[in-house]
């Protein structure tokens, strides 16, 4: 599994470098937020299934709503004068360290149990 | 590969496409813009945008002239004529000519209240500043010439200054009563001075004689002084 998760990330990332197009700056923001969602979905996946808990309906749903509201919600706030990208920052990046320290002691236990 | 997998690629791909995009926009050395400071660039380009049409009008009032000019030199010697009238359109813009027009008449003299106690003596007379600010207003009320008690006012060229107990204008002394007469829209004008928060009226409330006429025709004499330029040098246009 991680395998193909590497293995997806790198091709997305050769696809991408040479793709001729390339996002408009107004919405690079958007896009920021918009990747740090993704990646919070990712790490939460990842971490589902250490914990055999992962439902991949719930994955790809969190995956693409998130993705699309927090450069939504971003945007909104903008044209509102809020900086909601904060939120969207603080909420995904707590989660994403929490889900990396939990994905961190799953990972020590297992290797606990097997020895 | 089993089907939950092949999802995982595609949507890890779509997600290495965002980071490796957003990078290279990232990378291209520029900085994120929010929607306030846009909308000021815009307002920016827009005001660029109106002083270009504002050149423009200029180029095509200037063409216009110069396809007068083609057209006297055709018909022959009547571009004499031509350059004849715009000598006397300049000459009247800067003042140098006697000019006519509806006006107002504007009489300030100082004040005959009794100096007591509680009054400065300096509150009673009209000071250089007092005509000086009593122009502006004028000026800004539309008057088209000015002058104060046959003194031609040019903005650029007049000085008004005080000299002890006369006023210096146009290095000529002058004393009260001073009469300001004013070519104009003669209502405006007259408004002008009379709206309760004009300069003059904060001087009728000092106790100074303020009064004020429409005049049908005021005449008012040319810029009499000798015009030295040592300083000003023309800049062509576009350099």
């Amino acid at each position: 599994m991680i395998v193909v998760i590497v293995l997806g990330l790198i091709l997305g990332l050769v696809i991408g470098t040479n793709l001729p197009y390339a996002f408009s700056l107004t919405y690079s923001l958007y896009i920021s937020v918009a990747i740090l969602a993704g990646i919070d979905s990712v790490f939460g996946a990842i971490r589902a299934n250490i914990e055999d808990k992962f439902d991949s309906v719930i994955f790809f749903s969190g995956f693409i709503v998130n993705t699309i509201m927090a450069g939504v919600l971003a945007y909104i706030g903008d044209v509102l004068g809020i900086p909601l990208y904060y939120a969207a920052i603080f909420a995904f990046g707590t989660r994403l360290f929490q889900n990396i320290a939990i994905i961190r002691r799953d990972i020590i236990k297992k290797m606990r149990k097997e020895m | 590969m089993k089907f939950k997998n092949i999802r995982w690629l595609i949507l890890m791909t779509l997600l290495g496409m965002l980071i490796a995009t957003q990078w290279r926009t990232m990378s291209l050395g520029v900085k994120y813009v929010g929607l306030g400071e846009l909308s000021n660039f815009q307002r920016e380009v827009d005001i660029e945008k109106a002083e270009v049409e504002q050149l423009k009008e200029l180029i095509a009032e200037n063409n216009d002239k110069i396809s007068e000019y083609n057209k006297a030199i055709e018909s022959e010697r009547s571009i004499y004529e031509v350059l004849d009238k715009e000598i006397k359109d300049l000459k009247m813009n800067s003042g140098l000519t006697k000019v006519k027009g509806p006006g107002i008449l504007l009489l300030i003299d100082d004040s005959e209240r009794e100096l007591n106690e509680y009054t400065d003596r300096s509150d009673l007379i009209v000071h250089d500043l007092d005509l000086a600010h009593l122009v502006m207003e004028l000026q800004a009320a539309g008057a088209e010439a000015i002058s104060v008690n046959g003194q031609r006012v040019l903005m650029n060229r007049s000085n008004i200054f005080c000299n002890g107990p006369v006023i210096k204008i146009n290095n000529q002394h002058l004393g009260p009563p001073y009469k300001i007469w004013a070519i104009g829209n003669s209502k405006h004008l007259e408004s002008a001075v009379n709206t309760p928060w004009s300069y003059a009226n904060r001087l009728r409330l000092f106790g100074l004689f303020v009064e004020v006429n429409t005049k049908i025709i005021v005449e008012i004499e040319p810029y009499n002084q000798p015009i030295v330029q040592n300083y000003l040098e023309e800049i062509k246009e576009g350099e």
